[in-house]
């Protein structure tokens, strides 16, 4: 898109410095915007300032979105990452706004006035075309943001967040341009007029978190929640369950958690699962439950052992019982343990509001199923292979996710290596995440799925082997995925153009063995929000993927302090030296 | 009660693991108004030193605020049958050894790293009356044995929850097979601040490592705030309030040694020290100079003149400036990664050397010669990276008395002490903690870490200091180091990338070999591990999980 030269209509003074941002090419916005045009010239929010929404029937939500968003931008402290530390766009010290913005207007251009957490009920492709918004910043007066709808005006607004810096009062900052400034402190955004027309690529952006191997406290959830949606995350993955703990307070089952949690305070109540899950809503986020089955279930046989294959067995490594202790999976050839987890199933999946709900599949082990006597005698009886009793507890199990209209969400072995699982319906949405090259067979297949593979999104790689093990062994997927490693995936790699509309997004999952409320934050910020970009923005700017990672350095630096301002642990990904120098750090400079 | 083989496991989960050991299963509990008292004989009863009376205010305090629990599926509970009266601890004894004035402990943080060992050295004794007593030659040794205490109790929980031990009785002797425990932490690539840094030592005292290697200064900032050359920081640091002032340094480096820490600061030099440019441009040779790969292993580019007379008289000002700052008897001078092109390529440089008839190397050595005089001019001994012994010929000015810190690889301990030097093991292949977070300069698609995954303390704590090292040369072998290379770190990760892991690196150097002779075994280690790293998060500290949580209550059950 060609840039708008607003040189001409900027007072002369400004063009006395000479400063990059004549070749303002990008904007500090993360995701960066489909399309925009940007000026030369700072504005200032003026102390009146206020964000207003015309008009009746707005929805509660978009004025508490309101409410955070101008509490924030008050409370910015971030400043604009160069030596200078944005003293450059200023030169008249004793005086340095000349341009104030009074006003944001979010303004509806249709009659539909339902609430941001009411768009978790639409279907991802319907979702997406409401993410859609129009954003103006001009020099001086109101800007606006147009949006069909609530979560589009919500988006608009994060992005009109994103774009304040703060230039501090004298004798605060550093830098001796900034010393040369009399006034007090001010909040710019140096490149006014602004134009931003954006709507995403992929309606599916997600986080998985593991909260099985370690408990995170809600309030870790809820600032997990606030961190995506400030880089427009839609998708929350809750793997609320696995075989070391089942937090998961289900009223009809209450034993599962009262046996399984690793303690009583290690709990979910389903009033803490369904407030977050509006938490989440809210903020434009649909999150949904993932019950991991049949495999990943041995906490299930703290209060239910009979349910439980090889439940407590020794020797999980050297007998090949599981991919990690302890080892236990649910008895899923007996149809009397189909249909008692049927009904945990149908419990779980009343508390989710949108649309979808995870019944996981991965890493079903065979050996553990082969070496239990009750899952022969069934299959004997009913002669049937492992791969035929899996398809008749899938088909029982999911009936509970279909009866309530929901769809289901599998990991990619439920349609590509346990045979002909004909229980799975054609509408499930399938995580690719053993390999990357595996999306071809899941498109084959006819399925919509999501990229979530362990070679290009599994945040927990690179931490080192964890299993006891004398001189330590490396991490099974190392190395550590950069967030330029994730960056420049390609989507549609390995695709054919028809099988690119199955394509619903892709996913960044902390699988938490090596993770807990004392580092979700530095594991998973500001990484995780390569996968915000690659999955909004769509193709780079040369129109095509990979995205360009070198290109978005400056903005990754700019994102993860603003992260940090905001009290976000998302740690540096370069020098100090390096993020205030754009360029200076590359490899060819 | 039972001694177990140093390499057999304890019940004990106390890092570093003490090197001898005899434990009971006899509960006893802390009293409610437990305090702890100095032996009526002791000549500390006359003259307490103020660090020591701290440390014994701080340990009683610790102790009660203590929330941490057993680590087992019944969080302790095993230990507790209801209804069961314990024995309650009243007192801690402490007394010290010999006559005399007592030192403080910051005295003995500070003496020559061969005289440590004994120093550190305490004797800990807990009864199954009750009676608790911690005895030692000296402050720090009581310090040492203060901080076992600590580690001996669990917090039950419950309704009047109160502190308990559930080994007694407990017989410790202790002392480190190393004097040198370290971690190095840059604080030139990224910003900390002072409160950061005293909650690291804060937590290196819980395992009693005993030197921090403060790489205070490198190419990409200079937060130095020296008195007599304030242009530095003032043009070097990130921004005036990223500046460690003097006096601010030297209540961090009381702080340090009053926790038995010795801060042995470097600066770098005469590469890694381009940003001096922005306050002396002359000085330096290629400052930002590009392609940076060609005249450096990282930007910006830019080292000291050193083969210049003017520039070598400016560093020795700046060095006696900088040396009377701290307390240490070593002062580190770097001397790692000097880039020849540079150099040659600078015409300043090249007309010094054709006018003084010098190779490069001989004027390293002269500017060695030079600086390393001042360094002993105050009596303290130079600290040097390996590249100073072996990669720039056999300098003369490189005395034998020099301690020398092995990086780039484990292997190249040897080449050192061959040539007769004491070392410091701190090789990248065992002990940078910056590994594996994957490339951070820009470059399409990113990049993997220089030096290969990620170091997990298991991985550190099967190294042998002694491997290739002839009996003889043994003694040379100082301690061990872990680095933390700040490129991918700051305040926001500096506690999930150092903790618990250094604890591995504390204990490798403080328990030594053990009966089985190295390597240690990481399995036997993983439930102290477990433990240290729970007592540091109930410390306020964000130190990461090594197992889940499932694993870390069941020790045993989850090794390959």
């Amino acid at each position: 898109m060609a840039m708008l030269n607003y040189l001409s209509i900027v007072l002369p003074a400004f063009l006395l410095i000479p400063l990059v941002r004549g070749q303002n090419t990008t904007i500090n916005l993360w995701p960066e915007p489909k399309t925009y045009t940007a000026g030369n010239t700072p504005v200032c929010i003026a102390d009146d300032f206020k964000i207003n929404i015309p008009g009746d029937n707005v929805p509660q939500d978009l004025w508490d979105a309101v409410g955070r968003a101008s509490s924030r931008i008050w409370n910015t402290k971030h400043e604009y990452l160069s030596v200078n530390w944005g003293a450059e766009f200023f030169n008249d010290f004793s005086n340095p706004c000349e341009h104030y913005l009074h006003s944001l207007d979010l303004v509806f251009s249709s009659e539909n006035r339902n609430s941001i957490r009411s768009v978790v009920k639409q279907q991802p492709v319907e979702r997406m075309a409401l993410e859609q918004y129009n954003l103006t910043i001009p020099l001086n007066g109101s800007a606006t943001v147009i949006a069909t709808n609530a979560l589009g005006l919500y988006r608009g607004l994060t992005s009109f967040e994103g774009l304040w810096f703060y230039l501090a009062p004298p004798g605060q900052g550093g830098n001796t341009m900034r010393k040369r400034w009399s006034g007090g402190e001010a909040l710019y955004a140096p490149w006014a007029p602004y134009e931003i027309q954006d709507a995403p690529s992929f309606p599916w952006r997600s986080v998985l978190l593991d909260t099985s191997r370690h408990f995170y406290p809600l309030q870790d959830l809820r600032k997990m929640l606030d961190t995506m949606a400030m880089v427009k995350m839609s998708t929350f993955q809750w793997h609320i369950t696995d075989s070391q703990s089942f937090p998961l307070e289900l009223s009809d089952y209450p034993e599962l958690a009262n046996k399984g949690a690793y303690s009583p305070a290690r709990h979910y109540s389903e009033q803490d699962v369904k407030d977050l899950i509006a938490y989440a809503a809210e903020r434009g986020i649909e999150a949904y439950l993932e019950i991991d089955s049949p495999g990943h279930t041995a906490s299930i046989g703290e209060s239910h052992p009979e349910y439980i294959a090889c439940f407590d067995y020794p020797g999980w490594a050297t007998n090949n019982l599981a991919n990690e202790p302890p080892p236990g999976q649910l008895r899923f050839a007996d149809p009397s343990v189909s249909n008692w987890f049927k009904g945990v199933l149908a419990n779980a999946v009343s508390l989710v509001e949108g649309n979808f709900f995870s019944t996981g599949g991965d890493e079903i082990n065979q050996n553990c199923m082969l070496n239990d006597s009750l899952t022969m005698e069934k299959l004997n009886a009913f002669n049937w292979t492992l791969d035929q009793a899996l398809n008749n507890f899938t088909a029982i199990s999911q009936e509970a996710i279909h009866a309530v209209n929901k769809t289901v969400v599998v990991w990619e072995e439920m349609v590509d290596a346990f045979g002909n699982i004909t229980a799975i319906h054609p509408d499930t949405v399938v995580l690719v995440w053993i390999d990357s090259s595996h999306n071809r067979e899941v498109a084959n297949r006819g399925f919509r799925f999501v990229h979530a593979s362990s070679d290009y999104f599994y945040l927990d790689c690179g931490q080192g082997e964890w299993i006891g093990e004398n001189g330590g062994g490396n991490s099974w997927c190392d190395p550590f995925k950069t967030w330029a490693h994730m960056y420049s995936f390609d989507p549609f790699g390995n695709l054919t153009e028809a099988q690119e509309s199955q394509v619903l997004g892709g996913q960044a999952s902390l699988w938490s063995e090596q993770t807990s409320s004392a580092n979700i934050e530095v594991v998973m910020w500001p990484r995780t929000a390569a996968v915000a970009e690659l999955f909004w923005s769509g193709p780079g700017s040369n129109g095509s993927y990979p995205r360009q990672s070198v290109e978005a350095i400056p903005r990754m630096n700019d994102l993860q302090a603003r992260m940090v301002d905001r009290g976000v642990n998302a740690e540096p990904i370069q020098p100090t030296w390096c993020a205030i120098r754009p360029g200076a750090c590359n490899f060819d400079s | 009660m039972r001694s177990p083989a140093s390499n057999e496991t304890t019940p004990l989960r106390v890092v570093p693991r003490p090197t001898r050991v005899t434990t009971g299963e006899t509960v006893l509990r802390l009293s409610g108004d437990f305090s702890i008292d100095i032996d009526n004989s002791s000549s500390l009863k006359s003259s307490i030193p103020r660090d020591l009376e701290q440390a014994i205010h701080h340990t009683t305090a610790t102790l009660h605020k203590n929330r941490h629990r057993y680590l087992s599926p019944q969080r302790g509970a095993e230990f507790l049958i209801s209804g069961t009266q314990h024995t309650e601890i009243q007192k801690l004894i402490l007394s010290l050894n010999g006559n005399g004035k007592p030192r403080s402990i910051a005295h003995d943080a500070v003496l020559p790293v061969e005289d440590r060992v004994a120093a550190e050295r305490y004797e800990l004794e807990l009864a199954t009356d009750g009676s608790a007593h911690i005895e030692a030659d000296t402050s720090l040794g009581l310090y040492r044995g203060l901080t076992t205490f600590q580690q001996l109790f669990f917090y039950s929980g419950g309704k009047d929850g109160f502190q308990y031990t559930p080994h007694a009785p407990i017989n410790i002797e202790d002392q480190p097979a190393f004097g040198w425990r370290a971690v190095l932490l840059d604080t030139s690539r990224n910003w900390f601040g002072e409160e950061a840094l005293l909650k690291m030592l804060d937590t290196m005292a819980l395992i009693k490592m005993n030197v921090f290697h403060w790489h205070i200064t490198d190419s990409n900032s200079w937060p130095l705030g020296l008195d007599d050359f304030p242009e530095l920081a003032g043009k070097g640091a990130y921004s005036p309030e990223e500046v460690y002032q003097q006096k601010q340094i030297q209540k961090i480096v009381l702080y340090a040694n009053a926790r038995g820490i010795d801060v042995v600061p470097e600066i770098d030099m005469p590469g890694h020290t381009a940003i001096i440019a922005e306050s002396h441009p002359e000085l330096i040779a290629g400052y930002q100079r590009t392609p940076f790969v060609k005249y450096a292993h990282q930007p910006p580019a830019g080292q000291l003149r050193f083969a210049d007379d003017k520039v070598t008289e400016w560093t020795k000002g700046l060095l006696q400036s900088a040396v009377t700052v701290f307390s240490s008897p070593y002062f580190g001078t770097g001397g790692d990664e000097l880039n020849t092109t540079c150099m040659m390529e600078d015409e300043e440089t090249a007309t010094t050397l054709k006018s003084k008839g010098w190779t490069l190397e001989k004027a390293l050595d002269n500017f060695t010669e030079q600086t390393h005089a001042v360094v002993r001019a105050n009596k303290k001994t130079p600290l040097v990276w390996q590249e100073m012994v072996l990669t720039h010929g056999d300098l003369p000015s490189v005395k034998k008395d020099t301690l020398v810190s092995i990086w780039i690889d484990s292997k190249d301990a040897a080449k050192v002490l061959a040539k007769g030097f004491r070392i410091v093991h701190a090789a990248a292949d065992y002990f940078y903690l910056d590994q594996g977070q994957g490339g951070w300069l820009g470059e399409e698609g990113g990049g993997d870490s220089w030096q290969g995954p990620y170091k997990s303390w298991q991985k550190m704590y099967s190294f042998d200091p002694y491997k290739d090292v002839e009996e003889g040369k043994r003694k040379l072998v100082m301690g061990g180091q872990c680095s933390l290379w700040a490129e991918q770190t700051d305040e926001t990760n500096l506690e999930t990338v150092l903790w618990p892991r250094a604890a591995a690196v504390a204990e490798l150097f403080w328990t030594g070999a053990g009966a089985e002779g190295y390597p240690r075994s990481s399995v036997e280690a993983f439930p102290r591990m477990h433990d240290v790293r729970f007592r540091m998060v109930d410390r306020g500290v964000r130190a990461i999980p090594l197992q889940p949580y499932w694993s870390a209550l069941r020790p045993g059950t989850t090794n390959k």
